[in-house]
């Protein structure tokens, strides 16, 4: 049994406060991912479970135990490091066995943890090579043996497949996933990469400095993010973001667009008459005339292209209409010049609406 | 749209003189550089050349021939090396050399790293203050300490003892390689390290196990220069030693100055040459870990 649980975590380096109150769960074999802009604390926290980092107020708990003064070696959890963080003296064999040598297990122990780490990641033919000798991915590998040999509760993970190409990468998620399900324990798993979030992940944690926006999962946060930045950090291209204004029978103006978007009835519990609202698009709920699947309910309006971006499969269009800008996802794509004005279809059951001040969703709780 | 292939270039046509032709044009970058640069070499080879010749002439050939000229046989050089070794006593003479070199130099690597090691890792208040008190060492003119450490040796009972010698080398070598070292380390995967304690290691082991086998080639090269300087210093181990059996390489070789030095200068340029063979012997085995450890210490 090994729950993670972060209670009112706070971490200061001196007067600045990095981590300002963090409470999360993280349940028995699960894998949650952190998430959020760079220097919102995913890292600082995952150290503080780490044990790399004093924690300055409230309490961890690994297996209902706080563990917040344990050292490292003591919580039974183990890291992954972006960096590796291989000995580079040792060979790959001494690396794997390192640390179990020295907590003196038994030698059988010992072959029989290696030789298991070796056959799942299939290290074999490495064994006595020095981490120099050894590509990007390979290391990855050897870095997950080692922590896999010492059979932690918890596994951590500080971004470690941000030094791989596209295609090791793909890859190396997949292993991951596996070894995960195979091994079965709890992974707290650092990313900035919110495709390895996704696709990974069965519970998402988004920060922003030094706190929890929102948890949950993957499908949860993308289909209904809590505030605007969720919103706008899941999901690429960026969800657009439009003010409008409530007008009779909740519909929804937006200067412009001649029609009003009438959101799907009862989902949102919206503000009075007249008040704003920020309504939010994603790129693909935007569809270019003839491009795509006609929305069963939807509001049309014209712009004008001012960037296009062909993927090969897709083409992302840069429209603007009445100074406000958004991104569009054209599927099956014909060439488009700059300048070109084309209409566009809003598809009106996939809106989001946010409240202007509290930037929080409006979308009515299900339950 | 017409389609553009690309065109492959015939590996055959390729002129391999004009490739050489370029190369040189981009490096050589003008003879004139390179000859003054010959001219200097040479100059600074004369000393050499001297004191190569000279070991293999007798005496008497020596005081009789033209000074540069080659030597006309090789068996004088048994001649020398047996009068200037019985008369510099140099059996003792390098046995005491050696011993403090060794020691002295390998006692302040070791203890330097450890020392860079914690102003590398370890915060903690006064850590720079620290850091400059052992710099400090290197910055004033070594002779400056040589009467306070003369006189305190005497009240100690240091002077003229083995123990007395080590212990001021090995204090002399650590300022210098602590620079050097913390450099290297601070340098160092701090995820290494944080890698190491999650292994398990404690503090001594991490320094043990994982910072100084990775920190080798730097502590090997700078091994190698406090050696040399070690073997190389004459004015201290003149002050602080008198007895003949405590006393290292360079001051054994005084016998051969003064009034009633009567040596042949073939006699005194052999023992240069055997005194100095040690330090360029241990340069040349090893001269690839020295190059090594000196770039790494400056990455
Ligand atoms: N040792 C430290 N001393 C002082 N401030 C620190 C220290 N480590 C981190 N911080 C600060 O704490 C905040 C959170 O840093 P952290 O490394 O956790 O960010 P992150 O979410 O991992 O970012 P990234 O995606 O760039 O890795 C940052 O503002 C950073 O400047
Ligand atoms: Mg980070």
């Amino acid at each position: 049994m090994a729950e993670v649980r972060l209670v009112n975590l706070v971490k200061a380096f001196g007067r600045q406060i990095a981590i300002k109150g963090i409470n999360l769960v993280i349940e028995d074999k699960s894998f949650v991912a952190l998430v959020g802009p760079s220097g919102c604390g995913k890292s600082t926290t995952l150290r503080m479970i780490a044990g790399l980092e004093t924690v300055s107020w409230g309490d961890i708990r690994i297996g209902g135990e706080v563990v917040n003064d344990l050292p490292s070696r003591s919580r039974g959890v183990a890291m992954v490091f972006q960096s590796y963080a291989l000995y580079p003296h040792m060979s790959v064999r001494a690396n794997l066995s390192f640390g179990l040598r020295i907590s003196g297990e038994p030698r059988a122990e010992i072959d029989r943890r290696v030789a298991d780490a070796v056959e799942v990641l299939e290290l074999g033919p490495y064994l006595d090579r020095r981490p120099s000798q050894l590509s990007g991915g390979q290391r990855q590998r050897v870095a997950m043996g080692r922590a896999m040999v010492r059979e932690p509760r918890v596994f951590l993970f500080d971004e470690p497949l941000s030094n791989l190409d596209a295609k090791l990468r793909h890859q190396m998620r997949a292993e991951i996933k596996k070894l995960h399900r195979r091994i079965q324990n709890t992974v707290v798993y650092v990313t900035h990469d919110q495709v390895e979030a996704m696709t990974m992940a069965d519970k998402i944690v988004i920060m922003r400095d030094g706190r929890i926006e929102q948890v949950g999962s993957p499908a949860e946060v993308f289909r209904s993010p809590a505030n605007i930045f969720v919103a706008g950090f899941i999901g690429a291209p960026q969800m657009n973001f439009f003010r409008g204004r409530v007008g009779p029978g909740g519909a929804i103006f937006v200067d412009r667009i001649g029609e009003p978007v009438l959101a799907e009835p009862g989902a949102f519990v919206l503000p009075a008459e007249g008040e704003e609202v920020i309504l939010g698009l994603r790129p693909e709920h935007i569809v270019p005339e003839n491009h795509g699947m006609v929305p069963r309910r939807s509001v049309c309006f014209k712009a004008t292209v001012t960037m296009s971006e062909a993927l090969g499969n897709e083409t992302l269009l840069t429209a603007a209409f009445g100074g406000v800008e958004f991104v569009a996802r054209m599927a099956d794509p014909r060439e488009v010049e700059d300048g070109e004005t084309i209409e566009f279809r809003i598809d009106s059951d996939r809106i989001h609406l946010f409240d202007p001040v509290t930037e929080g969703t409006l979308r009515r709780v299900s339950n | 749209m017409n389609r553009v292939q690309p065109q492959h270039l015939d590996l055959s046509a390729i002129d391999w003189r004009e490739v050489a032709r370029r190369k040189r044009r981009l490096v050589s970058g003008g003879s004139w550089g390179m000859w003054l640069a010959v001219a200097m070499a040479l100059l600074w080879m004369v000393p050499f050349y001297y004191l190569l010749i000279t070991i293999f002439k007798s005496p008497a050939e020596f005081a009789t021939g033209p000074k540069l000229a080659l030597p006309e046989g090789l068996w004088p050089v048994v001649g020398n090396v047996s009068a200037a070794w019985q008369a510099a006593r140099m059996g003792p003479a390098f046995l005491n050399s050696a011993i403090y070199a060794v020691t002295g130099a390998a006692s302040a690597v070791i203890i330097a790293a450890m020392a860079a090691h914690g102003l590398a890792r370890f915060d903690f208040r006064g850590r720079t203050a620290l850091f400059m008190t052992i710099f400090a060492g290197t910055v004033f003119p070594l002779q400056l300490y040589l009467i306070p450490l003369f006189f305190s040796y005497q009240s100690l009972g240091l002077i003229d003892t083995r123990l007395g010698m080590i212990l001021f080398y090995t204090a002399i070598c650590i300022p210098f390689p602590v620079l050097v070292l913390r450099n290297y380390m601070s340098q160092m995967s701090r995820e290494m390290d944080e890698a190491a304690r999650m292994d398990g290691c404690g503090e001594f082991r991490l320094f043990f196990s994982i910072v100084l086998p990775n920190a080798s080639s730097p502590m090997l090269a700078l091994f190698l220069l406090q050696f040399t300087w070690v073997w190389n210093d004459l004015l201290f181990a003149t002050v602080l030693t008198q007895s003949p059996e405590l006393r290292p390489i360079m001051p054994a070789l005084q016998v051969f100055q003064g009034g009633y030095a009567s040596q042949s200068p073939t006699v005194i340029l052999t023992a240069s040459f055997l005194a100095s063979l040690p330090t360029v012997l241990l340069f040349l085995a090893m001269r690839r870990t020295f190059m090594t450890g000196l770039t790494a210490a400056r990455n």
